[in-house]
């Protein structure tokens, strides 16, 4: 049978595969915002409903660093997704580096950095059931 | 009462996985993981929750509006039900517990210790 610590880490590697592509997703979503013919703003929704993902599920899955560029990301993003607008160039140039960051980052990830990899699931409820 | 059966509902797949070993094999409770405010209403009244836990931020229906439905139900009208959530602030918090929130698990969060967070939270209720 399955233990706790292996499909904890057959998780920490399905995640960090997921984690590159929504980079990628992300950045291609960022191009697309400036884009007169997207001027709905579907983009800038879309950008923001995916570094909101990166941010919960990296952070929760133990990829914290990932975690804390896509909350940045999160946050330029949300008045520009508010008004429904396009972004400003000074706007636009903040997204871009940080979606170049969390590329880049993203793309040297690998399962052992996240802080949950030799998480001992076993010991650790052993440890709560006794108290 | 104790704490023995949660309703997680989570629409992000990989979140559900952690929130399932973090509260089933860590903490020890019974987990029913929805990946939407429909799933959880249909699965619920079979279920029977001792507590929900509520993403907010879900496409379709989102966390409030699942809260809003179930605390409609004869049956799950006085069930404790908490928020997990991005970062807030003091006065989101208490808008949320002025309409009967337990409380708020603020997302990413630590699987190590999200059990116990919960049970603070149920704790905290009364029960």
């Amino acid at each position: 049978m399955e233990s706790g610590q292996d499909k904890l880490q057959e998780l920490i590697v399905r995640h960090c595969a997921i984690l590159r592509a929504n980079a990628d997703l992300l950045a291609g979503c960022v191009a697309r915002m400036s884009d007169p013919d997207n001027a709905s703003g579907q983009p800038a929704r879309d950008a923001l409903h995916i570094a909101h993902q990166v941010a919960g599920a990296g952070g929760s899955i133990g990829f914290h660093e990932i975690s804390a560029i896509a909350s940045d990301i999160e946050r330029a993003l949300q008045p520009i997704v508010a008004i429904n607008g396009m972004p400003s160039a000074a706007q636009k140039a903040r997204i871009d580096a940080l979606v170049h960051r969390l590329q880049r980052v993203a793309a040297e990830l690998k399962p052992q950095m996240s802080t949950l990899y030799r998480l001992d699931v076993a010991a650790i409820a052993g440890e709560r059931h006794r108290a | 009462m104790d704490l023995h059966r949660i309703t997680y509902v989570e629409d992000e797949p990989d979140i559900r996985e952690i929130a399932r070993i973090a509260l089933a094999d860590i903490g020890g409770f019974e987990v029913d993981l929805c990946e939407s405010g429909q799933e959880a209403l249909r699965r619920s009244t079979d279920f029977h929750p001792d507590m929900f836990l509520l993403d907010v931020m879900m496409p379709g229906m989102d966390g409030m509006q699942t809260y809003r439905t179930l605390r409609a139900m004869p049956e799950f009208c006085n069930t404790p039900a908490a928020f997990m959530t991005a970062k807030v602030q003091d006065h989101e918090i208490r808008h949320y517990r002025q309409l009967g929130i337990t409380g708020v698990i603020v997302k990413p969060f630590d699987p190590v210790t999200l059990a116990t967070a919960v049970r603070r939270l149920w704790e905290h209720a009364g029960y």
